[in-house]
């Protein structure tokens, strides 16, 4: 998909002159079909991540456990060798975290409530402890993926600070950062 | 590091040390200097960072080789065009007090910064129009930030372990705060507060602690 090339060499701040050139259409089509560039690129964020999550989960129940939840951050951590082209889009998207943690909120949010709501995440103060750790999230994505400063054993080692956020012990935040990864 | 700096004793007696750096460019070079940071703050309180070489050149009505000539590129331009106002309300924030001082003074002027847009609107403004591109904002500030946040880890105050990376996911939480407070405005700056309050999680700080911290009166004067 055009758009999506354009987040992987432009990034989300591409314009429709852009996105039309890609395309290969002309900048009134994508206005007409998606009503602006920002919408159109969202879309496209957003089905790359589904995706990739769908993939990720595999045969588990989104919104299962922290743990199901805590495998797809690593794998996510893990994208450059198994989806070399998402990894491309989240280097560049991740230049600007609040499009990302927008484009996937619909698509990642059900999964943290519901296991909020079988108690393995506090409920209290729910919507900031998410906002917080989806920006603490957006950092380690963009150093193993943008910067490369990061590698995904040491991604983990991140991961495993940010479960401070939503009050996970020290241990119980290692045992779950440090599961065999199912691929 | 967003709401943490470098201020300290040596910019407290003098806050003309704050100003640009560059004593040895003549004065005509210093002004036209001057000049096109304020132009550029200008430009990034209604642009951004992304806005073009032309959108600024017609603002500021200077030739681009005009920018490569002081500044390199216009990456750059911004970048300190952000450190120095970020700077100068550092030293109104800090009231006199170093900022290696303690956690207290750190978390109050990061409060303050949830409070600029009554303060400081266009300071507002400009992290308004950057701060979904946190990558450019920490650039810029991070080095008057990172030695008080290093100094008060030092002190014990913050937990010392594992401080780089504490430190990147911290400036990525407060990114996400000011985000709120100045961008969507989703956030208050009381919400803000609680934010925060939660976010220094990050660096281990018990929530009784972190309540406290970020609970304080800031209107009072300093604690010492």
């Amino acid at each position: 998909m055009a758009a999506q090339e354009v987040l992987a060499t432009v990034g989300p701040n591409a314009d429709v002159a852009q996105l039309a050139k890609h395309a290969g259409v002309s900048p009134d089509t994508v206005d007409n079909f998606f009503g602006n560039t920002e919408t159109l690129l969202m879309t496209a964020f957003d089905q790359k991540w589904r995706e990739f999550v769908e993939w990720a989960y595999g045969d588990v129940p989104k919104g299962d456990s922290l743990e199901a939840i805590i495998d797809v951050c690593r794998k996510l951590f893990r994208a450059r060798e198994t989806h070399p082209d998402f990894s491309r889009i989240l280097a560049k998207a991740l230049d600007h975290p609040d499009f990302v943690i927008d484009a996937v909120r619909d698509a990642a949010m059900p999964a943290l409530e519901h296991v909020a709501l079988r108690g393995q995440l506090p409920s209290d103060d729910f919507d900031r402890r998410a906002q917080l750790w989806a920006y603490a999230i957006a950092r380690i994505l963009r150093d193993v993926h943008a910067t490369l400063q990061l590698s995904p054993a040491a991604a983990d080692a991140s991961l495993e600070k940010t479960l401070d956020i939503w009050d996970i012990s020290p241990k119980t935040a290692k045992i779950i950062t440090s599961r065999s990864l199912k691929t | 590091m967003l709401c943490l700096n470098s201020y300290n004793r040596s910019m407290a007696d003098n806050p003309k040390s704050t100003e640009n750096p560059g004593s040895h460019l003549s004065a005509a070079t210093t002004r036209n200097r001057a000049a096109l940071i304020r132009s550029a703050q200008q430009v990034l309180a209604e642009i951004g960072p992304e806005a073009t070489v032309e959108q600024f050149v017609a603002h500021a009505q200077v030739s681009p080789t005009t920018i490569y000539n002081h500044f390199g590129s216009k990456e750059a331009m911004f970048s300190q065009a952000l450190a120095q106002i970020f700077r100068e309300w550092l030293v109104w924030a800090h009231n006199g007090v170093p900022a290696d001082e303690s956690l207290d003074v750190m978390i109050d002027v990061c409060r303050k910064l949830f409070r600029i847009q009554q303060t400081h609107p266009l300071l507002g403004e400009i992290v308004g129009k950057t701060i979904n591109n946190p990558r450019f904002v920490i650039d810029a500030v991070m080095a008057d930030s990172l030695p008080a946040l290093e100094a008060i880890a030092r002190l014990g105050q913050l937990n010392n372990a594992e401080f780089d990376k504490r430190t990147r996911l911290f400036a990525y939480c407060v990114a996400g705060i000011l985000h709120g407070v100045h961008a969507t405005h989703e956030l208050s700056p009381a919400d803000a507060d609680v934010s925060l309050e939660i976010a220094l999680a990050i660096w281990n700080l018990s929530p009784e602690a972190a309540r406290a911290v970020t609970s304080r009166d800031l209107n009072s004067g300093p604690t010492d």
